[in-house]
């Protein structure tokens, strides 16, 4: 009913969403050639930065697996995202949304995960045909399981409303987090991958007289600002089978056509 | 005579609310996010008044239903707000035409008001008092809304 609705409803988001994707359309062309250049030059740097991280990433991919197989354990399927771009269309104030111009066509669905290049942004929550509607992390009615990544203590991050850091939950004066510690996603619930970064502890508080101590944790995903956000595709196998072979391209060729909706942000077992 | 009762230019009507649920999406700047007025409400109370006969509680839940999709909020809730208002303003619409447009925007505002007591009662997140902010600005905005979409349908000659 309300995926049938938000597809009718389409047009009228578009329509709200052109002025300010016309602005920046204009920004984008009348940029000079000098800011362009600089631009690029800085891309490159950091794309060899990040070309010399990835080689020993993929090193260390396959050792974990060679260890984890040797431990017995199931190893990480690598995981694959689709990019998609927000609709710059505001949507009711009392909660923290925002809708994707990704929808059921490329097989977007219900509770995926939503990052972008810095960290996760949160799930999708209502798919429609064309479009999908994001709930962010710092929505009042969100939660997300992380875990310290340098301990792996684990708990529940709750969001706390527009421009308010996140809250760690229920965590025991005791326990062992400090001020900077990364928290990632823990994977447990099933809905967000395992290992993403999620935000870094801001302060903690020990108001006496409470059971638990009062932990906010400040996300590292540009929640206000990111215009292109990443779709988390569950493992290879089953996603195959949702896609036309042209939306879907192995990472070897993802490095040359990179226009492509879906690339793999890890290599396929490390080849 | 028998012309003048032929209902006429139901596309306006359809057209001017698509363009406030276009107004009700665009992207403002945070310090104004809070003050956006109800431009969907307001044309549907607009219509409503003038021409009880074409816009009437089934016409608004509908619309209400879009806003609910369009907003992301709880399906029904708008819808059953704004059916309400509008069964109100069939109620009373001999009423508030006579009454000078600032009377009449003072007795909207109560209107107004009442979607947003609906709405708060129905979202499980506590609200801050900038929330009734649009109620607000909505009925300073009444008098001009009304006279421009006046000027509209004796233009296209809705009725």
């Amino acid at each position: 009913m309300r995926s049938t609705l938000s597809t009718v409803i389409y047009p009228i988001q578009l329509i709200a969403s052109f002025p300010s994707d016309l602005g920046d359309w204009a920004s984008d062309y009348f940029q000079s050639r000098s800011d362009l250049k600089e631009h690029n030059k800085a891309l490159a740097a950091t794309n060899l930065l990040n070309g010399v991280r990835l080689q020993r990433l993929r090193a260390l991919e396959r050792e974990n697996m060679r260890l984890h197989e040797l431990l017995g354990s199931s190893f990480r399927l690598p995981e694959r995202v689709l990019v998609a771009e927000l609709l710059t269309i505001d949507s009711d104030p009392s909660s923290q949304q925002v809708v994707i111009n990704k929808g059921e066509r490329y097989g977007v669905f219900e509770g995926q995960a939503v990052l972008d290049s810095n960290g996760v942004m949160g799930q999708v929550m209502a798919v429609s045909r064309f479009s999908s509607r994001v709930i962010l992390l710092t929505d009042l009615s969100h939660g997300i399981p992380v875990q310290v990544n340098r301990n792996g203590l684990r708990s529940v991050a709750t969001g706390r409303g527009l421009g308010k850091p996140l809250q760690l939950e229920h965590l025991p004066h005791n326990s062992d987090v400090r001020v900077g510690d990364l928290l990632v996603t823990s994977g447990l619930g099933g809905r967000f991958p395992v290992g993403y970064p999620v935000g870094t502890v801001g302060s903690i508080k020990h108001p006496p007289g409470k059971t638990f101590s009062d932990i906010t944790i400040k996300p590292t995903a540009h929640l206000e600002t990111s215009r292109e956000v990443l779709l988390v595709l569950p493992a290879i196998d089953e996603v195959d089978t949702m896609f036309d072979d042209e939306e879907v391209i192995d990472s070897d060729e993802a490095a040359v056509e990179s226009d492509e909706p879906v690339v793999s942000i890890e290599g396929e077992g490390g080849e | 005579m028998a012309k003048v009762d032929q209902p006429q230019g139901g596309v306006i009507i359809v057209i001017s609310i698509l363009l406030a649920m276009v107004l009700m999406l665009m992207p403002l700047p945070d310090s104004l996010r809070a003050m956006r007025p109800e431009w969907v409400l307001l044309t549907l109370m607009y219509w409503a008044m003038a021409l009880p006969r074409r816009v009437g509680v089934g016409y608004a839940w509908f619309v209400g239903l879009f806003m609910d999709v369009l907003l992301g909020g709880i399906l029904g809730i708008l819808a059953f707000a704004y059916a309400l208002v509008v069964y109100l303003i069939l109620h009373f619409h001999l009423q508030l035409r006579q009454f000078p447009l600032w009377q009449q925007a003072l007795s909207l505002m109560s209107l107004i008001l009442l979607v947003h007591i609906v709405t708060v009662m129905m979202t499980p997140v506590m609200t801050e008092w900038h929330a009734w902010l649009p109620a607000v600005v909505s009925t300073l905005l009444w008098p001009l809304i009304y006279v421009f979409l006046r000027a509209v349908r004796r233009t296209f000659h809705v009725r």
